[in-house]
């Protein structure tokens, strides 16, 4: 049975440079199926059953539509994050999943209310900077720019426990979060590209059997560079 | 109007800082105004404007566009200030300004030409409440400062003063709608041959109606979302009131009101079209007639830093901005690479060296460039310069680059040793505005031809 993976409205959910990630997988694992979902149609894993979902940033307007569009499946995403369907959103994309967007003005966004996660946004602020740490036994190098502070809730599981850079909120020096394989990250851009060896782990955990990346030695070896670069301490955060 | 002390105190000040910095051989084009705004942040509101403001801002193009309105102007006896030294947010023009207004904070000149940076919009259109604002267009850029389109277009849409005109660019359905209430004059291009609904780019910034969400349908692009559009619900691109519907012998072919008119064409790229289209707009939006701003158009020429080609050990090279950052801005670059006839290298120096200075550089904008157009037989060889080489490296085999055209090296002036002359005749030097250095080192070494790809002979 081939691996399924489907992309959430990428044609107003590609912001910035997040159309990579698909674009790499895709070469990485061509013997998947990819099923891209555009706004205006019921998506995929509605009614059938998928092993990855993955959704990139988009504007603060489309996050209204994509929470109208996706409210009708709230209960088949709470399944099939609890089934274990990796889910991967970059950017602000996983603020839909959250509780609430409050703005600085006052006004709040209902998320989804899959988990515990609410965002506050102020658009006279930006915040832009690379991210270093670790998800487990790997180095995550990455960057984020974005209007919101995220605030996961209690006892979440970070993606990545930081050791430089914009964290997703003044208090906690960790970016994103992870349930089970739902991985919610403010990451953006070719987060797989970036980081090869997440990448790896993705695949892993889709064909339960270690992958040769596409262009491995070239995406490893920018990778390389890219830690040395951020690890060195002249480098600022942003 | 009564205008508060410190006011006076800043204008005096910033000329005597002007004064000092231009005896010191340095450049005040927004240091004395940046100190100034701190001393009076409600400067910029005091000054008496002249008769004619007109702003220029837009993504891609208001450099040029608001040059081309400045030399429209001066030729037709126009007496003008504007700020083509490069200083184009709130500090620059208040520099500019300061510079040169009157003790009084009045000008002496009748017309202001402002290039504004959509950023400052908020900090300048509100307190200079130009008479008039042209609109290159809105497209994605730096996501660290213009985030996306959709933020750009809300920023300047509540900045721009009521009374202000617009010359819009009616192919832009973004920037199209702007300040809907106001009056305006659209610009277009017409549907050119080999265009269709579909596009080759990989960004599209519009995509569902903005009234009610249904997908637009496109009748054709001319690239990325630039083209004609409409929903079903009855929104679409407006009527053009200016449309280019070609060129022809180095001149851009205009309607007007079932007339043609004809401006020279500095350069053949569909931006080239769209530049002389907006200020051709707005001259004659503003009143001058077709042969006046013919006239005065014969004399514009493309500035050598954006545009430049010479021959060098017996090769063709083009050297071509490509502004590190800007996705759409650089796939046109790449688009017009691939256009170019013959066999070609591209050296790409495109690092952000602003940002690789202090931070290291996000290199997800190439995602969103066209590296794919780089994909056919022509192009032999791809030498890629700077501390992120091993990135465009990656990006060019996800375009589908083949392996062994690419070749990459640290030190952009080490680009030219890696070339090899035997495959190609033609070379296209694609830049960054921060690698200019690295540029001129280029040419000088492509100059004496011996070096074109020393480290292979």
């Amino acid at each position: 049975m081939s691996i399924v993976i489907e992309e959430l409205f990428p044609e107003v959910c590609n912001l910035f440079g997040d159309s990579g990630n698909m674009r790499y997988l895709k070469l990485c694992l061509p013997e998947a199926e990819y099923i891209s979902t555009p706004l205006n149609q019921k998506p995929y894993f509605a009614d059938n059953d998928v092993d990855m979902i993955y959704m990139g940033p988009m504007t603060e307007n489309t996050q209204l539509q994509v929470i109208e569009r996706l409210k009708p499946y709230k209960k088949r995403i709470e399944e099939l994050i609890e089934k274990g369907v990796i889910f991967l959103l970059t950017g602000n994309s996983h603020e839909i999943f959250g509780q609430k967007i409050i703005d600085s003005d006052g006004t709040v966004v209902e998320g989804l209310k899959v988990t515990d996660f609410y965002a506050k946004r102020n658009m006279m602020k930006r915040f832009s900077g690379l991210v270093l740490g670790n998800y487990e036994d790997i180095e995550i190098a990455a960057f984020r720019a974005q209007f919101t502070e995220g605030f996961p809730g209690e006892d979440y599981q970070p993606f990545v426990q930081m050791t430089k850079g914009v964290p997703m909120n003044k208090k906690s020096f960790t970016e994103g979060y992870v349930k089970n394989n739902f991985y919610a990250t403010y990451l953006l851009g070719p987060l797989l590209v970036l980081n090869p060896f997440f990448t790896k782990k993705l695949l892993h955990k889709l064909c339960k059997k270690d992958r040769t990346l596409a262009f491995e030695t070239e995406v490893v070896r920018a990778y390389e560079i890219r830690l040395e670069d951020f690890k060195d301490k002249k480098v600022d955060i942003h | 109007m009564k205008k508060p002390l410190r006011f006076y105190i800043s204008v005096i000040g910033a000329k005597l800082l002007i004064k000092l910095m231009r005896l010191m051989k340095r450049n005040a084009t927004n240091l004395p105004g940046e100190i100034m705004l701190i001393f009076y942040p409600g400067l910029l509101k005091h000054f008496d404007m002249p008769q004619n403001v007109i702003a220029v801002t837009g993504t891609n193009g208001k450099t040029t566009v608001s040059n081309m309105i400045s030399n429209i102007l001066k030729a037709n006896g126009y007496d003008i200030i504007n700020n083509s030294f490069g200083g184009n947010v709130d500090t620059g023009i208040a520099s500019l300004l300061l510079d040169k207004c009157t003790v009084k904070g009045e000008f002496k000149v009748d017309t202001a030409v402002l290039e504004v940076d959509e950023r400052s919009a908020e900090r300048v259109l509100p307190c200079v409440k130009p008479d008039w604002l042209v609109c290159t267009n809105l497209q994605r850029d730096s996501m660290k400062r213009n985030a996306h389109t959709e933020f750009i277009f809300n920023f300047l849409n509540k900045n721009i003063p009521e009374k202000t005109k617009l010359i819009l660019n009616g192919d832009d359905l973004i920037s199209s709608r702007l300040a809907e209430n106001n009056p305006r004059t659209y610009f277009g291009i017409a549907k050119l041959e080999g265009e269709t609904a579909e596009s080759e780019n990989i960004i599209c910034d519009i995509v569902n109606c903005p009234k009610c969400g249904n997908k637009l349908e496109f009748s054709y692009r001319h690239y990325n979302h630039i083209g004609r559009a409409s929903c079903k619900c009855g929104f679409g691109s407006p009527e053009i009131d200016f449309e280019a519907i070609g060129s022809e012998n180095g001149e851009a072919v205009i309607m007007h009101d079932g007339k043609k008119e004809r401006y020279k064409l500095p350069n053949n790229r569909i931006t080239d079209l769209y530049n002389v289209c907006a200020a051709v707009t707005f001259s004659r939006t503003f009143g001058l007639s077709d042969k006046q701003v013919s006239e005065a158009m014969s004399e514009v020429e493309v500035v050598k830093s954006r545009y430049d080609s010479f021959t060098a050990g017996g090769k063709e090279v083009i050297v071509s901005l490509a502004k590190g950052q800007n996705p759409v801005a650089c796939s046109g670059v790449c688009g017009f690479v691939r256009k170019e006839s013959g066999d070609k290298a591209v050296i790409m120096i495109l690092e952000d060296l602003y940002d690789g200075k202090r931070t290291s550089e996000n290199i997800a904008w190439i995602y969103e460039t066209d590296f794919e157009f780089f994909k056919g037989q022509d192009i032999k060889q791809i030498v890629v310069g700077g501390k992120r080489a091993e990135d465009y490296m990656v990006r060019l085999l996800i375009a589908g680059v083949d392996r062994q055209k690419i070749f990459c090296c640290r030190n952009e002036t080490d680009t030219v040793k890696l070339l090899k002359p035997e495959l190609f005749d033609k070379i296209i030097i694609m830049y960054d505005l921060f690698n200019v250095e690295s540029l001129n080192s280029i040419k000088a070494q492509l100059k004496a031809d011996d070096q074109i790809g020393k480290e292979n002979k």
